[in-house]
């Protein structure tokens, strides 16, 4: 998502990205980022949560009158009503440890050849 | 703390750390007109399709589509394969916020929003197939809609 806004900025465009995963936002480097630290699946707020999920939209949207430096990621001021939800979702991802690992092997490499880190590589100088 | 996904995602699985390309500095476009006059474009990464449409094929699906801003929210699914998907199939605006970009151009806190957003499913790896044919085709189309801000919402 965010190599695809780099491209969009390159191309004249104003984008703003919303993120939960600050760590690999960090590494893509969009344009404008409004970082929600959130689980994943909730990049706009919780469901029904309508004015939750106004306020985020105000608070991303308005990055575009801010910010002037290409990169900056700003935290929006919301946070998870459960404070244990990051040591729990950590845990959960733990318990799936075999479906993360059968997921990236099928999805990333060809034998012992991974692809996708090639591809990384590659995208550097493309975008 | 926030979750460092990347780095777990290797530890518990035992492999490197996930692919994910360190960039240099993005170029900035900054917006030449206020908010309140900008019309706003959603480009999601959700895989939200059309009811009655196949859901978009994961991994890699190197296509995008168009949703028109006039879809009733019950035509309207997200189809990441993973259980990510859940709170924007309760609703669907968690991933796909068009009803509330609608509220945003009512109350005049933006401009308005393009007649239609871009979609296509995350996760993809071929990166550099994305960056050089799909990403300029999903700019073209936005600017073809007017766009003067694309909000991007992952999942």
């Amino acid at each position: 998502m965010g190599l695809i806004a780099r491209v969009l900025e390159r191309e004249g465009l104003t984008t703003v990205s919303l993120t939960s995963a600050i760590d690999i936002t960090e590494r893509v480097k969009p344009p404008r980022v409004a970082f929600l630290n959130f689980p994943l699946g909730y990049p706009v707020g919780r469901p029904h949560e309508v004015q939750e999920q106004l306020a985020v939209l105000r608070a991303a949207l308005g990055l575009v009158n801010t910010v002037g430096e290409p990169g900056t990621i700003v935290q929006l001021p919301f946070q998870w009503p459960d404070p244990a939800w990051e040591a729990e979702t950590v845990r959960g991802y733990r318990d799936e440890a075999h479906i993360v690992r059968d997921t990236r092997i099928r999805g990333e490499y060809d034998g012992d050849r991974n692809w996708a880190m090639e591809e990384c590589t590659d995208v550097c100088s493309l975008a | 703390m926030p979750i460092r996904y990347a780095e777990l995602m290797g530890e518990i699985a035992g492999l490197p750390p996930l692919p994910i390309a360190e960039m240099g500095p993005p170029v900035l476009t900054p917006l030449n007109k206020p908010l309140s006059q900008a019309r706003v474009m959603i480009v999601t990464s959700a895989g939200v399709h059309l009811e009655g449409d196949p859901p978009f094929q994961h991994p890699n699906d190197m296509t995008y589509r168009r949703i028109r801003q006039d879809t009733p929210p019950q035509r309207l699914a997200p189809s990441h394969p993973t259980p990510v998907r859940r709170p924007g199939q309760a609703d669907i605006n968690v991933v796909f916020p068009y009803q509330r970009l609608a509220e945003l151009a009512e109350e005049g806190f933006i401009g308005g929003v393009t007649e239609y957003h871009l979609s296509m499913l995350g996760s993809i790896k071929k990166l550099r197939e994305l960056v050089t044919e799909m990403a300029p085709r999903m700019a073209a189309d936005a600017k073809a809609a007017g766009a003067d801000v694309v909000l991007h919402t992952p999942l």
